[in-house]
């Protein structure tokens, strides 16, 4: 009876899809097993579930009867089962999901008891915060077995129950990821990757290898942890004793206890508090004291012989137990790749933004005199540069000019010299000549490409085509992609109404929020009309009068609505990378955020873009400026979906075109997109990071704002170059993402 | 010039130096600018010692330094001038703007661009070759003597697309950016400021620059000198440090909780 309605309801919810009936089916026998309320309950979830993933949804429908006729919890936890069930599809895939669905007890309950053990996903924003914060720079997170870098990305243990406190657990992830900073910061990888140093496996030149690669960990490890003594006083203070604690974990027992013994008094004597020398260990191994302390002293690499000397006359074997996890894994080969990578990288970005910058300076010289000779004041300049930059006396604070008329080099730039000269000492003259060699060639190789891309355009009516940026060349491919507009076929479902209903709080302070910017009446003073007396200006003309001058008649004070004459287009990545969870959020977020633009007023479009290849970019009407927000727009955000790769120069120039034909005086261009741009021709990497950087810059150029969303586990460096400084943030939790878009509209345009 | 002006005058003289530290070539600019009669646009985040850099300016060159902070009701009056009545007779007040053209001052508007447009008007044939200045209510129009320099702040930082400083308007000015002092210069001028002793004034303004980092992670902007020395002056007075921190700066950056947990793993491991 009931059953059959709430079938009934459950296939209404997930339209357009149409599910196997024998899987529902079987799915609605278990939940008859429950009271009605709870089934109910239960089917309440799908809405959050369906879109993301259906054979999670239909995993969790079985999982849950499960639970629930088992009262393992009750429903009242049940929204935060599925909010975590969702976290790991986002992180695991369906494997991952599944395995925490069954096994209630251990993944889900356990923790929310208190339990000590703590996951790394549940901390991580913080982390990526703390990291950014006292590095300054931007790392990946990933998962492995001991901690580990590579110099972008550092590897942890998905999980950490060393301690019994959870808090201590806490706390001993921060650590770790303090200790793989200060290994990066030490330079240790940049010295490894240094041609000079053979580029065969350093430790095979001692006769055990493995204990050489040991003892280098533990060297570098209190290297480092000193260096954290004096950079971050304050975690080294309270990290002593749980470090201690770790190494009081290697085992001694057994008949090999001679290495194991050493190495826990060398470990010791590493991160002993020097002010306060009681806490050193006494010497229960057979290492000399004083030379090993004066091992300690020295840089790592001259140690190494000398400690290894030492341990060579040693017997036994040893395990390091939890220790391992401070001395972590050193991998010079992958760390060398990735150090090797980012210097091109840098390098191919500084010649393409100095480049430009060199070009943008000689148009201007152009202007002023049309005498040619351009490029040897531009060399001139250049050499000027090299050499100012590479006097270290000077270098950090001369503002980089080009000439005298201070053409100001942007900030972006700024920032990237300094993270090269951070990285090499020096920014490398040759940096500096490619990039000479490329300026000025700009124009001429944009004319010829022009002329080679015209004879094989035949362009549609209905087809935009754009110019895209080149970098490699400094120029324009003239008429090199065509966009085509479509209207998203709307689709009925009940996503609008359940994200309304999910995000029933939050909507709240976004309505009373975005009201506020609506109701922004203002007095304003000096009116010729108005509903009060403006006796500040009364008395002047009072005054005026007996001064024998004509006064003013604005003595009114009025009451005015602050007219928000803002256009706002808002372009969704739909690429095949936003399948899952950021899809969803992504139209989530556009719900609350078209909801509480309804309440302010101001015009704003809707659309979405993908494709494939230069000649297939296509832009996804989902709602036009002045369109009205209704079932029908709100039947096309339910159909966003994913579709196929990233190019995003096209549309952000076509949506350019469109702001620009509006007649607002604030014209706002948010690119809402979940990483790097990329295609599935030659449109990737730099190629397509300048491109859309270009892109925005023309957008900026003709008084349109662009402001960039992007979502993704953690920030690249390469974003600021991208978007600009100060003009994107980035959101690394899915979940918040919704509110965070609304917030920064609110920011954007208060 | 009569008394009472003179008299006005005198309050914005600086007598004292002002402690100023350079991060680059800022005073030359300055000096530079106003030999040439050309207005100065100060640009950088609050807190960052563009005003103490005009009280500097001021003092170096031995003129009035007048300070007008721009909000929007600002009117043009209210940098111009205005008919006053005083005992049944009418007479005419200079605003500041009005009065630092006829005593050859400098006027300072911090902030411009929170006041509205119609009211910055009245700068623009300050800031081109003219140089001059009418006040139509008494039908004059003051030439700016050579002393006189017009000086501008503004905060490029502020992420409102309504608060953007014109290009138009920009190009009329040599600009100075100010930005956060690198560390060492931070850390001299907050013991210079604070008395504090150097490892913990480095420490504070490690702090400060974590917090910086945090921009593209939707921190509008992070601590700023000022927030330095207000900090160290909780600290001096006997606030433990941990609270003095988060008092003093962090809680004055954001109410995000996630950034605010951050923050405090920043503090908690600096001291
Ligand atoms: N270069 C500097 N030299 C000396 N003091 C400075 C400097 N920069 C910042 N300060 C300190 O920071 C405080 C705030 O600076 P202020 O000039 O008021 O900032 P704003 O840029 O907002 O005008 C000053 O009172 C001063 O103590
Ligand atoms: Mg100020």
């Amino acid at each position: 009876m009931k059953i059959a309605d709430q079938k009934k309801r459950f296939f209404a919810a997930v339209l357009p899809s149409r599910p196997d009936v024998w899987e529902v089916d079987e799915i609605f026998d278990q939940l008859a097993e429950l009271d009605e309320a709870t089934a109910e309950e239960i089917l309440m979830q799908v809405g959050a579930i369906w879109p993301v993933s259906h054979s999670l949804c239909f995993a969790y429908l079985t999982h849950a009867a499960r639970a629930l006729s088992a009262e393992l919890f009750s429903t009242e936890l049940l929204g935060e089962w599925v909010r975590q069930i969702l976290g790991l599809y986002e992180s695991k895939g369906l494997l991952g999901a599944r395995q925490f669905m069954a096994d209630v007890d251990k993944f889900f309950l356990g923790p929310m008891r208190g339990e000590a053990g703590v996951a790394f996903t549940d901390i991580s924003t913080r982390m990526v915060h703390y990291l950014r914060g006292i590095s300054g720079r931007s790392f990946n997170f990933e998962e492995a077995q001991l901690p580990s870098t590579d110099t972008r990305t550092i590897y942890l243990p998905g999980s950490l129950e060393i301690f019994p406190s959870l808090e201590h657990n806490i706390f001993l992830y921060k650590f770790l990821i303090s200790l793989q900073w200060g290994h990066v910061e030490s330079r240790i990888y940049s010295e490894m990757s240094a041609p000079s140093r053979v580029r065969r496996p350093f430790f095979d030149r001692y006769p055990d290898g493995e204990l050489a690669a040991d003892l280098f960990s533990v060297l570098q490890f209190i290297h480092v942890f000193r260096f954290l003594e004096t950079a971050l006083p304050g975690l080294v203070r309270r990290g002593r004793e749980l470090c201690v604690e770790l190494i009081g974990k290697i085992s001694l027992g057994g008949t090999a206890r001679q290495r194991s013994a050493a190495f826990r008094h060398l470990l010791l004597q590493g991160v002993s508090d020097k002010e306060n020398m009681h806490g050193a260990s006494a010497n229960e191994s057979q290492l000399p004291g004083k030379p090993l302390a004066d091992a300690l002293h020295i840089p790592v690499f001259e140690g190494l012989p000398k400690i290894y000397e030492m341990f060579s006359g040693l017997s036994g074997t040893y395990t390091l137990g939890p220790a391992a996890l401070l001395l972590g894994e050193f991998d010079f080969a992958r760390a060398g790749e990735t150090i090797r990578l980012r210097r091109e990288e840098d390098k191919a970005q500084f010649v393409a933004m100095f480049a430009g910058l060199l070009d943008q300076q000689a148009a201007r010289k152009d202007e002023e005199d049309k005498v040619g000779n351009v490029p040897d004041s531009v060399q001139q300049s250049l050499l000027l540069i090299g050499k100012q930059r590479n006097d270290p006396e000077k270098r950090s604070n001369t503002p980089i000019l080009l000439d005298n008329e201070g053409l100001e080099v942007p900030e972006e730039l700024a920032a990237l010299i300094k993270a090269i000269e951070d990285d090499l000492g020096t920014l490398p003259e040759a940096y500096v000549q490619a990039a000479a060699g490329q300026a000025g060639r700009g124009v001429n190789r944009q004319e010829v490409e022009a002329l080679e891309e015209i004879t094989d355009s035949f362009v549609p009516a209905h087809v935009h085509s754009y110019d895209e940026w080149d970098y490699r060349r400094a120029g324009y491919r003239a008429g090199w992609c065509s966009l085509t507009e479509k209207t998203l076929p709307a689709v009925r479902s009940g996503f609008v109404a359940q994200t309304l209903r999910k995000y029933q709080p939050q909507l709240h302070k976004l309505r009373r929020q975005f009201e506020m910017l609506r109701t922004r009446y203002r007095y304003v003073r000096r009116r010729r009309h108005g509903d009060e007396i403006d006796l500040d200006a009364h008395i002047e003309a009072l005054c005026d009068t007996r001064a024998g001058i004509a006064p003013s008649d604005r003595l009114f004070i009025q009451l005015l609505r602050d007219e928000r004459d803002i256009a706002a287009m808002f372009l969704v990545d739909m690429s095949n990378s936003t399948e899952g969870w950021v899809g969803v959020a992504v139209k989530e977020a556009l719900v609350l955020l078209a909801d509480a633009l309804e309440v302010v007023g101001d015009r704003y479009a809707i659309y979405g873009f993908s494709g494939m290849r230069r000649s297939r970019s296509e832009l996804f009407h989902v709602k036009h400026l002045d369109e009205p927000y209704g079932g029908e727009v709100q039947g096309r955000i339910a159909a966003i979906s994913p579709k196929e790769y990233t190019r995003m120069g096209p549309p952000i120039r076509h949506l350019t075109k469109k702001l620009q034909a509006t007649q607002s005086t604030v014209r706002l261009l948010v690119v809402i997109s979940d990483g790097k741009p990329e295609d599935y021709d030659d449109y990737k990497g730099q190629y397509a990071i300048e491109d859309t950087r270009k892109a925005l810059l023309e957008a900026r150029g003709t008084g349109v704002y662009p402001f960039c969303i992007t979502i993704d586990k953690s920030a690249h460096d390469y974003l600021a170059h991208m978007f600009g400084r100060g003009n994107y943030i980035f959101v690394d939790e899915v979940l918040s993402l919704p509110s965070k878009i609304a917030e920064m509209y609110r920011l954007l345009t208060s | 010039m009569n008394n009472a002006m003179e008299c006005r005058l005198e309050e914005h003289r600086i007598s004292v130096e002002p402690f100023f530290l350079p991060r680059a070539n800022e005073i030359e600019i300055g000096l530079a600018a106003s030999v040439n009669h050309l207005p100065l646009l100060l640009k950088g985040p609050t807190g960052c010692g563009k005003t103490r850099f005009m009280q500097y300016l001021a003092w170096r060159l031995n003129r009035p330094l007048i300070t007008v902070s721009c909000h929007d009701d600002l009117s043009t009056s209210d940098l111009v001038g205005r008919y006053l009545v005083k005992k049944n007779e009418a007479f005419w007040q200079d605003g500041p703007l009005t009065l630092a053209v006829r005593a050859g001052a400098i006027c300072y508007l911090d902030e411009i661009v929170e006041a509205r447009k119609d009211t910055t008007v009245v700068i623009h044939p300050l800031t081109d070759d003219r140089r001059e200045l009418p006040v139509e209510k008494i039908g004059k129009l003051y030439a700016a003597p050579p002393e006189f320099m017009l000086a501008v702040s503004y905060n490029p930082g502020y992420q409102s697309v309504l608060k953007d400083l014109k290009p138009s308007t920009r190009q009329r000015f040599v600009s100075l950016s100010f930005d956060y002092p690198p560390a060492e210069l931070e850390k001299q001028i907050v013991m210079r400021e604070s008395g504090i002793d150097e490892k913990n004034a480095i420490q504070m303004v490690k702090l400060a620059a974590m917090t910086r980092s945090l921009k593209e992670s939707g921190l509008a902007e992070g601590a700023s000198t000022r927030l330095i020395i207000q900090t160290v002056m909780l600290i001096k007075a006997g606030i433990d440090t941990v609270s003095a921190c988060r008092s003093g700066m962090i809680e004055s950056l954001t109410d995000d909780p996630e950034l605010l947990a951050a923050m405090d793993e920043m503090i908690f491991s600096l001291f």
